[in-house]
């Protein structure tokens, strides 16, 4: 009975998520309608960009070491 | 996600605790100040306010202070509009003067600014109530701004009238940012917590719950998620002896409110922290005088709840299987 115990908990906790999400998920669509509505000036503007160097680190060994 | 994934580039320009951290708006470069400044900057001018009384503009790249503001109390927080057109300055309460939100005109093609604000936001209360930390709203319609006591107000930027007043925090507000879209925004609070509300109708939306008082928070872009981070303040350290895991900084996922990943690194409290502003990096600024600039692992991008990975499948077979309808349409016309 545990395991029923905790399936149906986990069970509760996944739909409590989904839950969460559509809720978000409509919360957001409807604030970006408004917001599209009101037809504000987009003031983030054109941002030039430019990739110059991509340096990757690559980490091959490591230690750590307690000195006392 | 742990510090293994993120090895953080450590800047040390300052010998004091750092106060704020901002990206510019490329994301190229950082801005910080430390004890007793406020920056606030667009990639070719920097404002910066200080305890000094003063406002001071200056050109990012020379360093040359182009105009300066006097103020009647040390300056808190400065933060310009969203189109650059106005700034606002907090002045503190202190010395029988009120703590005041000032807003001015400003105009980068003229060296002279205006020195009288166009609009004052007077603290009527006493200095429990003065304002600690401010932003500006979508299209800079409001200046959102809380307080010593816990209080979080909204106010219109052109009248000045308070339109939101509540008091969801027990202590000091110590930030407050907005998303990307400013239509929400994220405040934190001295009293161990950090409360996501909704700019248009003041709701509280999530609510965030850390072991130590919470400095800064921020909202990222690209993914769902919160990073905070704070630490018990030098004077209590001593005495709690458990300063370890206090400074780390926190992410939580903000739909589900849950820590989903912890960024050790301070040696002290974390005053500021600022994320990029395509999501790709955050900044931290430590009482210890030092940033940490973070780039954001693989892993940061991957993480998903499950419910995350069904909705976006969900998504992804609703819009194939309506395309794939317009084609059959399309053949049998």
């Amino acid at each position: 009975s545990d395991t029923m115990d905790t399936n149906a908990a986990l069970r509760e906790l996944i739909l409590k998520r989904k839950q969460l999400l559509a809720e978000w998920t409509e919360y957001r669509s409807n604030t970006v309608a408004n917001l599209a509505s009101l037809n504000l000036p987009d003031h983030k503007g054109t941002v030039a960009e430019e990739t110059i160097e991509t340096i990757k680190e690559v980490v091959l060994e490591e230690h750590e070491e307690v000195v006392e | 996600m742990s510090n293994k994934l993120m090895r953080p580039i450590l800047l040390k320009g300052h010998e004091r605790p750092l106060t704020q951290v901002k990206f510019n708006r490329e994301g190229d470069l950082i801005f910080s100040s430390a004890k007793d400044y406020q920056v606030y900057s667009t990639s070719n001018y920097l404002i910066t306010a200080s305890a000094d009384f003063s406002g001071k503009l200056w050109k990012a790249e020379t360093g040359e202070c182009i105009y300066t503001w006097n103020f009647e109390s040390p300056v808190k927080r400065v933060e310009y509009s969203p189109d650059c057109k106005k700034v606002f300055f907090i002045t503190d309460h202190v010395m029988g003067k009120q703590g005041k939100i000032q807003i001015f005109d400003i105009d980068f093609t003229k060296p002279e600014q205006e020195s009288k604000p166009i609009l004052e936001i007077i603290n009527e209360g006493d200095a429990t109530t003065k304002p600690t930390t401010a932003t500006w709203s979508y299209a800079g319609k409001h200046i959102i701004a809380g307080h010593a006591d816990g209080s979080i107000s909204k106010y219109d930027s052109i009248t000045g009238e308070q339109l939101e007043y509540s008091t969801p925090f027990k202590k000091t507000i110590t930030d407050i940012q907005t998303s990307s879209d400013r239509t929400y925004f994220v405040a934190s609070s001295k009293d161990q917590t950090a409360k996501l509300f909704d700019i248009d109708s003041w709701k509280l939306l999530k609510e965030y719950e850390s072991e130590s008082p919470v400095n800064a928070a921020c909202i990222t872009p690209v993914k769902d998620y919160i990073i905070l981070g704070g630490g018990q303040d030098a004077r209590d350290v001593t005495t709690t002896g458990g300063g370890e895991g206090k400074f780390d900084a926190k992410i939580f996922h903000k739909i589900f409110q849950d820590v989903i990943g912890r960024v050790k690194g301070h040696f002290g409290p974390l005053n500021c922290i600022a994320i990029h502003p395509e999501g790709t990096s955050y900044v931290s600024g430590g009482e210890d005088g030092f940033i940490r600039l973070h780039h954001l692992p693989k892993s940061y991008f991957e993480f998903q709840y499950e419910v995350e990975k069904t909705a976006e499948a969900l998504q992804h077979q609703n819009a194939s299987s309506s395309s794939s309808g317009n084609e059959q349409i399309e053949a049998s016309a």
